[in-house]
């Protein structure tokens, strides 16, 4: 007799319907003969902390023998009399399942050869296509948390040993350590494959491996996998079982604040995406080929862009003015922040003039999309991460790729640019071929990631596999997460070395990531003349080729204290010097506050030295917000010559107490500030959106659900209950639409966090086939106030 | 291994408790020992006549002699009551269990 315990876990608190139901599968290595369920142990209670009367108390369970698994239906119950199920309740059933087991010899003609585990992409009989030099041993890349993790079966049938054998099926079960097992159906249509021996299993098609996908809540820590197949037709007889540990390595969370933009260059204006227009798609999207498995949304604001965009790309590569301006604001939004700030354009096709090409501009930290450009996504993110062009063969991109990445590899005899391995998306369920697809950093089409630019942007690389995607942060000895006075400086130099230099700021920001250009320097020196510090810049040398010019700078440059002369030099020959007068001083004059209107009023006066015009010059102001979920301050809005500026409704809202802001000014290097607050609008309601690959009302295989507060910050999620027909089908914020029958459904899902409080919503899920569409999306009701907010207990950094 | 399920269900009463009943139930072959596990209950204040929990006591089990061949006869209590009055709230309910004999 087996014996194995299990626990159904109903942890959220949840109101509105009862008794809930779970099924949990209890797995025994082969198959059962008879099987008992017995209740070990409960808990139940009202949530919220707030107690009620009884009315009725439900705590059932009951087993259903599958093969070798037994389905523990388990249902809880808790109500009073008042209402109908409408006090939120908890609890947990643990029970044991005591079983005879079947014993059979495992099938002798049927074996699990290997199991290749593909998030995006992954190195598997990579030898067979690839030269030496590029091919790695099989499920080199490494797994990452939170990630769906694809799984393909290799499995090795001898026909000569003339077994029955039609249609192969199997199982995957999936058993975190000290938690509970999972068992994983195939992804294959019908849940079989037609059986083949290992020696005839054509890698790019899909069908010759049985697939599965292991789902994202279950990608942390380490986790046993234990593989088994058997015919369709006869379950009893199985091959042995085939098991492996994987790990799951964690990665820093990948942070991007977006900003719609309104774009006012034509006529009539186009309104600026919203968050959810460009989220829902874009960050499903990047989720699917990035290592990261959540993609965070820091915030979302809107702002006014009135320059054309439109441009040419020629062999030169190069954004444009229009671009290049739009980048520098997202600069000036960006302010200490380290997240990524992409500025989301209204579609493409609204606003592309003939003989235009441009389909999107980034550089490190800031890019630019087009809302209705999916694929451009991590392309454009990509870039913000420093990532340069896969290349491509002669003549087959036009315009051909500028700034192509000299370490990018040559896979064997594949295209330039290719993917390099094979790809998997478990989600949509394809394979990708090296052979015709090609890298998110190329200019071919289609695209998938690549090995090298996955490996780079988890910044894990195998040495000729991308390396770490965050240079330039110092030497070893440097402590990357200290804040510093940090000079933005910006240049542009023609080819006469005549220097343009843009109004720059300085405030304390945690080091940048920059691409340095070895010959251009900066120094700042002390009054005395003496050498405070020498920094390379960074240029869009790359990007624009070597030989043209003028060249662009943007770096971030430490600030040290005292610095009164800013030089810059190229090689050993000096081109701009100028003397930094004190900074500018700034008065707040007067803040206008009428519920969401404010509008603040200052005025700046420069502090210019007696040997110098610089008391004569335009002041700019940037004005910036202190973010206290991040500690860091954003900019409102950019740069303004103006003196009073409206504060977008949103970022007063999420605060308890007051909005602190600073209003910088500069009219050359050093900058004044003022500091000022403005009332909170407390916290509003967060509003529950889905993230899935959509195309009108269709949506991808899965949908994810996130809160997206007032702010436009995706709220974290502490519990996520997805129900269909009045079971729990999934405890995890994402949901796997094909569990769900053909036709109508209605699912909902309840999620709850700290900060959030309780929060539930209705989709009804249309399914025809394989295909999945929204066709009504139902009111967000709260289940839960939200407990009081953490509060940051350091106060803004001081400049 | 023998397995059969049961469920005792309990008729609304007060004024005492628990309440205890017999449920006797067939094996699907003759067994020389058992053991009855509980796998749920259903339990409420009759008469949507809701009251704060006092106490819930629920036992199971197969009493000496409860084996006879393929019967089995298991002993089910159940008693739900809130700490004023003695048992004066009627209360009612279902208890399900599972005998595992060999």
């Amino acid at each position: 007799m087996e014996l194995k315990t299990g626990s159904a876990d109903f942890g959220n608190p949840i109101s509105g319907y009862g008794p809930r139901t779970q099924v949990v599968p209890i797995i025994f290595p082969t198959a059962l003969q008879s099987a008992a369920v017995g209740i070990t142990g409960y808990t139940v209670g009202y949530g919220d902390g707030d107690d009620h009367h009884v009315g009725r108390v439900d705590v059932e369970i009951s087993a259903v023998i599958n093969d070798n698994v037994v389905l523990v239906t388990a249902a809880l119950g808790l109500r009073d009399w008042s209402g109908d199920w409408d006090d939120t309740y908890y609890g947990s059933i643990d029970f044991a399942v005591l079983a005879d087991l079947a014993p059979v010899p495992p099938r002798p003609d049927l074996i699990v050869a290997e199991v290749e585990t593909n998030q995006s992409v992954q190195f598997f009989h990579a030898e067979t296509y690839l030269t030496p030099q590029t091919a790695v041993p099989d499920n080199a890349i490494p797994l990452y948390s939170g990630k769906n993790t694809g799984l393909r079966v290799y499995a090795d049938w001898d026909a000569d040993l003339h077994l029955p054998l039609a249609a192969l099926t199997g199982s995957v079960i999936v058993t975190p350590v000290g938690g509970s097992a999972t068992t994983l159906t195939p992804l294959n249509p019908g849940g079989s494959i037609t059986p083949r021996s290992a020696d005839t299993i054509n890698m790019a098609v899909i069908e010759h491996t049985l697939n599965f996908m292991i789902p994202s809540s279950l990608c942390s820590g380490t986790v046993e996998i234990a593989v088994q197949l058997w015919d369709q037709a006869n379950p009893t007889s199985k091959s042995s079982i085939f098991s492996r540990t994987v790990v799951f390595a964690d990665l820093p969370a990948l942070n991007m604040f977006v900003v719609g933009i309104n774009y006012t260059a034509q006529t009539p204006n186009l309104p600026a995406p919203t968050q959810a227009a460009f989220t829902g798609n874009g960050f499903a999207y990047l989720q699917k080929v990035y290592p990261q498995g959540t993609i965070n949304q820091t915030g979302y604001s809107a702002i006014t862009f009135g320059e054309d965009v439109n441009f040419t790309i020629g062999s030169q590569g190069g954004c444009g003015n229009g671009m290049s301006d739009l980048l520098d604001q997202m600069d000036d939004l960006r302010g200490s922040s380290s997240d990524i700030y992409m500025a989301v354009l209204p579609p493409l096709a609204q606003i592309q003039t003939p003989g235009s090409n441009i389909g999107g501009c980034a550089r490190v930290g800031v890019g630019a999309v087009f809302v209705d450009q999916t694929a451009d996504v991590p392309h454009e993110t990509g870039h913000t991460l420093g990532r340069q062009h896969a290349p491509c063969d002669t003549g087959l991109c036009n315009p051909p790729p500028a700034n192509v990445d000299p370490h990018y590899p040559a896979y064997g005899v594949l295209p330039a640019g290719s993917i390099g391995v094979f790809g998997f998306d478990p989600v949509a369920y394809a394979v990708l071929n090296p052979a015709t697809n090609f890298d998110t950093m190329a200019y071919r089409f289609p695209q998938w990631i690549s090995a090298y630019t996955y490996l780079a942007i988890a910044g894990a690389g195998h040495p000729s596999e991308g390396g770490s995607s965050s240079p330039g942060l110092g030497s070893a000895h440097a402590l990357t997460d200290v804040a510093t006075d940090t000079l933005f400086l910006a240049l542009t130099v023609n080819r006469d070395r005549h220097v343009k230099r843009r109004v720059s700021f300085h405030f304390p920001a945690l080091p940048r990531a920059m691409k340095p250009c070895t010959e251009y320097v900066v120094e700042l020196l002390d009054v005395d003349r003496e050498v405070l510090i020498c920094a390379p810049l960074s240029c869009d040398c790359d990007d624009v080729g070597h030989h043209c010019w003028p060249k662009q700078f943007r770096s971030a440059t430490p600030y040290p204290k005292g610095s009164r002369w800013l030089l810059v030099w190229e090689g050993e020959r000096k081109i701009h010097e100028e003397w930094i007068p004190r900074p500018p001083k700034v008065y707040v004059e007067r803040i206008d506050q009428d519920g969401e209107e404010v509008v603040i009023h200052w005025r700046g006066e420069p502090e210019g030295d007696d040997d110098d015009d610089a008391c004569c010059c335009h002041l700019w102001y940037l004005v910036q917000w202190f973010d206290p979920e991040d500690e860091v301050w954003r900019g409102v809005a950019p740069r303004t010559r103006a003196n009073s500026l409206r504060l977008p409704p949103s970022i007063l809202w999420g605060k308890q107490e007051g909005v602190r802001l600073r209003i910088l000014a500069s009219c050359g290097v050093a900058t004044g500030e003022a500091l000022l607050e403005v009332r909170g609008r407390g916290r509003g309601e967060p509003r529950l959106d889905l993230i899935s690959m959509r195309d009108g009302d269709r949506v991808g295989n899965q949908i994810t659900v996130v809160p997206v507060d007032p702010t436009g910050r995706h709220v974290a999620i502490d519990r996520a209950t997805w129900i269909h027909e009045g079971r729990e089908i999934s405890q995890d914020k994402a949901l796997n639409l094909r569990v769900l029958p053909q036709g109508r459904s209605e699912v909902k899902v309840f999620v709850d966090g700290e900060g959030l409080g309780g929060l539930t919503r209705s989709w009804i899920i249309l399914r025809e086939g394989d295909h999945f569409s929204l066709a009504e999306e139902g009111e967000q009701r709260r289940t839960r106030i939200a407990r009081a907010p953490h509060v940051h207990p350091h106060p803004p950094p001081a400049k | 291994m023998q397995i059969a399920n049961g469920q005792a269900p309990f008729p609304s009463v007060s004024g005492s408790g628990p309440q205890a009943t017999s449920v006797t139930v067939a094996m699907p072959a003759a067994v020389t020992k058992a053991v009855a596990l509980l796998t749920g209950f259903n339990v409420e204040y009759s008469n949507t006549d809701d009251h704060h929990l006092g106490q819930l006591d629920i036992t199971v089990a197969v009493p000496p002699g409860g084996v006879s061949g393929s019967s089995v006869t298991v002993n089910v209590s159940y008693g739900l009551r809130d700490w004023s009055g003695d048992w004066d709230d009627a209360y009612d309910g279902t208890v399900f269990f599972t005998v595992v004999g060999e």
